[in-house]
């Protein structure tokens, strides 16, 4: 298929100081939970990206100096001239596809705890280091400055020797110390790093200059800057002081790579941001420059493209989430494969791994994280190893990517599903508030096998075992999926809630399918990842008195790890949903529910019309033990929820690797290769 | 000094299955957020407790097999062959010193959620993974069962092949094994549960064939649980496990006993004192002939020979006293009782699991610095010059810079301005619960007090002009810092209007507001809730308002953060989560929900500001401006360290005073100064 000439103008080359970007599209910098402890994988995904054609392909924060490092989050680490080896094999990878690759070096200063170097960390001035670890950062002294200016000097050099061609100065995110010198809150200074803006800017600007100095002529300098803080007077803002900034720097860099801060703002999940949402920020700051623009909002649409670059916004199409959702992003549009991307979700999944501090993984792109370690490709599979004929039993997550993959393979697969729809968990859950974009998990999937004629799907097709021995299969996969529990057992309870005859008791499978509830609802939260606080927030959208309860401190816990924490408890309690936080269900009566404090045991009662458990899943694998005690089969096998529920990332790796592992040799030891320390000393 | 002939029942050997042990110090399996992540730090660590005499030595929890994956949580892993080299380098260092080392063979069940392998976790049954993370657990049906024992015999394997002398089965702390014991967890129809028997299966199956594997040159320990579910503090709830012991009682080589509350076993000081698992364990010994090793943060000798004697135990299992002191053993054997630096119970330790970073201890700031630093805990290079050295400040930091400074032979001037050593560990230890505390300060003064090199001036505060007149070469400023009282901290950057506030300097001086008041935490480490705790005990009303989700959050990771908010609200202290102080005035201060920004007002009388402080960095500045002035008798070199260089723990302290000291006169490269393990 040939490219629809309008995308045409995404392909022009773009010049950007003394070097040409052989696109639009630019892989800005973004972290991966590999970098220094697993240079191999992040190497091989930096290089999967240039190959997939991003022309310009950046690194994640690189730490330059043991006083300022990021434990346990893994980013990248450049403290001598040894870890230029690691940098080089990237840039390699990258500029074998003729890319760019750009280098972030970010001195986090009082963002980090330095709990590995046991340093103290530096500051404009003395405050408390970020989040609540229990040491304050030391107020820098004109000493300092210099110091950590030279810092940045070595680092530019030691990219340059790996063979970047782009390095940035960073001020984003609220994270490095150029950062922290501009921010009013943080920078409290009276000498020249202090007070007035162009005081402020100081360090920012010194840095930048000393960039320049020290690459020379043959790299170019991009700033990467964080235009509004949404803050308001309090911090930076893309009308007052973000503005200032850009116009005082304006022609100083190569590149503009322009943001919003923090990491929550720039990175916001689709549950609260549509794509193309940080324009309204950014837009001005093509006005003030002569120099290409970089923007990013999570845009997957080609036509999206085309329009920042006509009307202006930017130069670049920038990307992070996309990029991991679809590393084949660019190359699908140049080729006129517009079907064939595979969009980002917004569901920050990808955020998640950083947090953890394992390597990064992706709800639509299952190689993520695994190109090195495993070789998988997110475009190229193995041929199949034999003439087996595959029988998928699901369509939801799981069995649609197993399909999809099979299918790639080319097996003769057939896709039963037992209700008269594609998607599984996801066609019910991207119909809940904010998670419409979910949706595109089954929309990817579907797309992509309606053009395979080696794979059949039939809706509506209930199987029981006799039927599915009679079919005739080879290979049986069972991917039915999970219900959720209705007896209270979750992660702080292990036996069922007692309770009373009258008691009115949902599922959020109930909810999802539009059973009627009666007010006062309680949302009792054993689960702490989102589900809990969508359904509360979908109930008092309709109007619902609601309560959620949940043994943990805060709703919605472990969104902590997708950056949506803050904005989901603040919405339910902008919406007048009562929270019942640190309090674990007891009883459950016709009518009430017993509370009981996690801490003290004191018990309260609440009244309650239906209640709604939202606290564990029970795998839907009576099939496969049927099938697996009549016999006969070659081989039957669970994957996703209906195996262990997980996330739907879960789902979708699971169904991928069943695909990939099909009549290829099962491995005794570990299943990847590993990424070890070195023994020796050196 | 020859040792007093009552502890020579410590320096027995005991044998353990085919090995004997050279005495009863038994360094129980203790994480140390290194793992196979930081492979020789983590060998010179173990190689350094040998040294000091531990008579055996054990790993962190070691994983069998790729589903069982703790990350971010640092552990050691056994999956491959690939994985022995690493641990040979341990066992070498172990061996090295004539002392036994254990590995403790791992797997997690539904405490891991696999977030580095992404394989599906197995459990029990399918339930979600217990730290959190959006995951269940497939159940185990029986041929997964088979996979366990299989690759548990493969671990052994290569443990033995790795040279490890004990070889565990890992059955408590609620990991997989310790499920299938539990009638409250397992619920399975077959025969690995239901009945007693049943549910000791899959232990007694793991016991005979690590035996049958590895058993005639290796002993096979079991970690145990003596109590059944955590009841009331120090009042156990045995349940079956009586029986359950019974029934393996001289299977294996060795008990190693622990109890099901962890926040208990490894409590805090401030909530648990020494010897404390003793009214649950005492039992064991009737029912096995074999020999057995329980814990309790055991620093007393006496209290150790007791424990023999009264046959609880057979080894004294350490994890905390062996990191505080790795030459405890050593001490004691020597007649060094004095010299013994003991534990404080304050947990910071546990940090480097909970974070995923290296260990460290307040005590022993070597500790994880064995290898990258080239720190060693008890030998310290001579000194490097003639030079004088006057340190101004005796808390925790100038305390251990001084005691460093004269065991390398310095001339060394401790000023402190007050009557007291100690500095903020003499205040702290005032506040409820941390009485233990002050061992920071009691250690260093008895072995400054052996130093005839140490000179300590009380009640001596200088000035600058009093600093250059001493005429030292060296000047390490150690003035601590105060507590702020404007408001100041992680939320607000600038001052708040308030009346008049307490902070936790007044109150630890005994100045105590009177009625109801409002205690503001914008700090999040144990400081607000023992102040809190401290006003209860004086009657007045307490209201503590945090920004956090919950009281002393940080405390998490030192796992007392469960027990501190329990306490405060058992103490009847009123809590306000995610709030913030904007302003106090009139009675009323005003706060604000850290959610939707919504404000209220709360009536109080007084107020108690948690939130920074501020280094005493006066001298360190009047100091440097003589100097750069040229003022006569200037010190070739002046710096800040502790608290008054940038306020912290007492960790840091301490490990900043040591670092001063260690680095005078040597060459440290600023840039590099460490060694690490690296992947590339």
């Amino acid at each position: 298929m040939t490219r629809d000439v309008r995308y045409d103008i995404l392909f022009e080359p773009v010049q950007i100081g003394p070097l040409t970007a052989q696109n639009r599209f630019y892989q800005v910098p973004h972290c991966n939970g590999m970098g220094h402890a697993y240079p191999s994988s992040m190497a091989e995904m930096r290089g999967i990206k240039a190959e997939g054609g991003w022309a310009v392909v950046c690194t994640e924060e690189v730490e330059i100096h043991h006083s300022s490092e990021h434990s346990p989050v893994i980013e990248g680490r450049l403290w001598d001239d040894s870890d230029i080896p690691l940098f080089a094999r990237m840039t390699e990878k990258i500029h074998e596809h003729g890319s760019l690759a750009g280098f972030e070096p970010a001195y986090t200063g009082a963002s980090t705890p330095n709990h590995y170097s046991r340093e103290i960390p530096l500051a404009p001035s003395h405050r408390p280091v970020d989040e609540f670890h229990p040491l304050q950062a030391r107020q820098m002294d004109l000493a300092d400055i210099k110091t950590v200016r030279r810092w940045y000097v070595d680092a530019a050099k030691r990219a340059k020797t790996a063979g970047f061609d782009i390095v940035y100065a960073y001020a984003g995110h609220d994270l490095s110390i150029p950062m922290h010198f501009l921010s009013r809150r943080r920078n409290t200074r009276s000498d020249e790093y202090g007070g007035s803006l162009e005081n402020r800017v100081r360090l920012f600007r010194e840095i930048i200059e000393d960039t320049r100095d020290a690459v020379g002529e043959s790299c170019a300098v991009a700033i990467r800057f964080a235009v509004d803080e949404l803050l308001g007077a309090d911090g930076i803002s893309s009308e007052a002081e973000g503005l200032d900034i850009v116009g005082m720097l304006a022609e100083m860099p190569d590149l503009w790579d322009v943001n919003l801060s923090d990491w929550a703002n720039d990175s916001s999940p689709s549950r609260f941001s549509e794509a193309g949402n940080q324009e309204p920020y950014t837009a001005f700051v093509k006005t003030l420059t002569s120099k290409p623009v970089v923007g990013v909002g999570r845009t997957t649409s080609p036509d999206a493209m085309v329009s920042l670059v006509r009307r202006g916004v930017v130069d670049f199409i920038g990307a992070a989430r996309p990029s991991i959702a679809d590393p084949f992003l660019p190359k699908k549009i140049e080729e006129g494969r517009i079907d064939d991307i595979r969009e980002c979700i917004g569901c920050n999944i990808c955020v998640a791994s950083d947090f953890l501090a394992t390597p990064m993984r992706c709800t639509q792109n299952p190689t993520m994280g695994e190109e090195w370690r495993k070789s998988w490709h997110p475009e190229r599979i193995g041929a199949k190893g034999s003439e087996a004929k595959v029988l998928v039993v699901g369509a939801g997550p799981a069995g649609l990517e197993c399909a999809r993959a099979l299918g790639q393979r080319g097996y003769g697969v057939t896709l039963a599903e037992a209700s008269t729809e594609l998607g599984g968990r996801v066609a019910n859950e991207c119909r809940l508030p904010g998670l419409a974009e979910w949706g595109r998990v089954r929309d990817y999937r579907q797309g992509q096998i309606a053009k395979m004629r080696n794979v059949e799907i039939f809706l509506d097709s209930r199987l029981d075992a006799k039927q599915i021995l009679e079919f005739g299969a080879d290979h049986v996969v069972l991917a039915t999926g999970a219900k959720w529990r209705s007896d209270g057992i979750g992660r702080q309870i292990h036996t069922p809630i007692p309770t009373s005859a009258g008691a009115r008791i949902f599922t959020p499978d109930d909810v999802m399918a539009g059973k009627a509830l009666t007010s006062p609802v309680v949302v009792f939260d054993d689960d702490h990842y989102y589900l809990g606080g969508v359904l509360a927030e979908k109930l008092r959208a309709d109007d619902h008195e609601v309560l959620l309860v949940t043994p943990a401190a805060d709703v919605s816990h472990w969104t902590h790890n997708t950056l949506e924490q803050g904005r989901i408890q603040t919405r339910l309690l902008d919406m007048g949903v009562t929270i019942v936080a640190l309090h674990s269900l007891t009883t459950i009566y016709g009518g009430a529910i017993e509370l009981a404090c996690v801490y003290t045991g004191r018990r309260q009662t609440r009244r309650c019309g239906s209640l709604v458990l939202v606290t564990a899943r029970l795998p839907e694998d009576e099939l496969y033990h049927q099938l697996t005690t009549a016999g006969g089969l070659r081989s039957v096998a669970r994957i996703g929820d209906c195996l262990a529920p997980g996330t739907i990332a879960a789902a979708i790796y699971s169904g991928h690797r069943y695909a990939r592992e099909l009549d290829e040799p099962v491995s005794d030891g570990v299943p990847f290769r590993r990424e070890l320390p070195q023994l020796a000393d050196r | 000094m020859p040792r007093d002939p009552r502890y020579d029942i410590l320096f027995e050997p005991v044998k353990i299955g085919p090995l004997t042990a050279p005495n009863r110090f038994y360094q129980v399996p203790h994480c140390t957020g290194l793992g196979w992540l930081r492979p020789r730090m983590l060998a010179a660590l173990r190689g350094v407790k040998a040294e000091g005499g531990w008579g055996v030595v054990c790993t962190e929890y070691c994983s069998i097999h790729p589903s069982s994956d703790d990350l971010p949580h640092p552990y050691a892993s056994l999956w491959d062959d690939g994985d022995i080299k690493a641990h040979a380098m341990m066992t070498e260092q172990v061996h090295a010193h004539g002392a036994l080392a254990g590995v403790e063979l791992w797997y997690g069940g539904n405490s891991s959620a696999n977030l580095l392998n992404r394989e599906v976790p197995l459990g029990l049954v399918s339930l979600p993974t217990s730290q959190g993370d959006p995951f269940q657990t497939k159940r185990m049906d029986k041929s997964d069962i088979r996979e366990l024992r299989r690759w548990h015999r493969n671990a052994a394997l290569r443990a033995r092949q790795a040279s490890f002398d004990i070889v565990y089965v890992y059955a408590t702390h609620h990991y997989l094994l310790a499920q299938f014991l539990s009638p409250h967890y397992n619920t399975r129809s077959d025969e690995y549960g239901g009945s007693l028997v049943n549910r000791t299966r899959l232990i007694r199956e793991l016991i005979e064939e690590t035996k049958e594997a590895v058993g005639d040159t290796c002993a096979v320990a079991v970690r145990f649980s003596a109590d059944e579910r955590t009841g009331e503090d120090g009042e156990p709830v045995h349940g079956e496990r009586r029986d359950m012991l019974g029934l393996l009682a001289d299977l294996p080589d060795l008990w190693d006993i622990n109890i099901s509350d962890y926040s208990y076993e490894m409590g805090a000081s401030r909530f648990v004192k020494e010897a404390s698992l003793e009214p649950y364990m005492a039992y064991v010994k009737s029912l096995t002939a074999k020999p057995v090793v329980t814990v309790g943060r055991f620093t007393s000798p006496d209290t150790m020979v007791g424990q023999v004697k009264r046959g609880i135990v057979d080894f004294i299992g350490a994890a905390r006293p062996s990191i505080a002191d790795p030459f405890l053993p050593k001490k004691i054997e020597e007649g060094r009782i004095d010299d013994i630096r003991e534990c404080i119970g304050c947990n910071v330790c546990y940090v480097g699991d909970s974070r995923s970073v290296p260990i460290r201890c307040t005590q022993n700031p070597t500790m994880g610095e064995e290898w990258r630093r080239g720190w060693h805990p008890e030998k310290v290079p001579a000194k490097g010059s003639e030079a004088k050295v006057l340190v101004v400040g005796a808390g925790p930091a100038g305390l251990e810079a001084a005691r460093i400074l004269g065991q390398r032979g310095y001339s060394v001037m401790l000023a402190e301005a007050t009557r007291d050593l100690g500095g903020r560990v003499t205040r702290e230890a005032t506040l409820p619960g941390l009485g233990e505390w002050a061992r920071v300060r009691d250690y260093r003064t008895q072995q400054l007090a052996t130093m005839n090199n140490v000179e300590i001036f009380r009640e001596s505060e200088l000035s600058a002009e009093d600093v250059l007149a001493v005429g030292a070469d060296h000047v390490a400023i150690a003035t601590g810092a105060a507590w702020r009282a404007d408001g100041i901290g992680r939320h607000h950057p600038r001052a708040i209007p308030l009346q008049q506030a307490f902070t936790p300097d007044d109150i630890m001086a005994g100045r105590l507001p009177s009625g109801p008041t409002v205690v503001f935490d914008d700090d999040h480490y144990y400081m607000a809730s023992v102040i809190a705790e401290r006003l209860r005990a004086a009657d007045v009303a307490v209201t503590l308002v945090t920004s956090a989700d919950t009281v002393s959050a940080w405390g998490e990771n030192t796992y007392e953060q469960h027990r501190s908010q329990q306490r405060l609200m058992a103490l009847g202290v009123d809590i306000v989560t995610a709030h913030t102080l904007e302003s106090f005035a009139g009675n009323e201060g005003l706060i604000t929900c850290q959610y939707t920004g919504r404000e209220r007002c709360l009536a109080a009388e007084s107020l108690v500001m948690v939130t920074a402080r501020s280094p005493n960095d006066a001298l360190y500045h009047a100091l440097r401006h003589h100097i750069e002035d040229g003022a006569d008798g200037a010190p070739k070199s002046v710096a800040r360290i502790g608290d008054c260089e940038a306020p912290a723990i007492i960790a840091a302290a301490v490990y900043a005073g040591h670092r001063y000291a260690r680095e005078i006169d040597t060459e440290v490269d600023p840039d590099n100064p460490i060694k690490h393990d690296r992947v590339f």
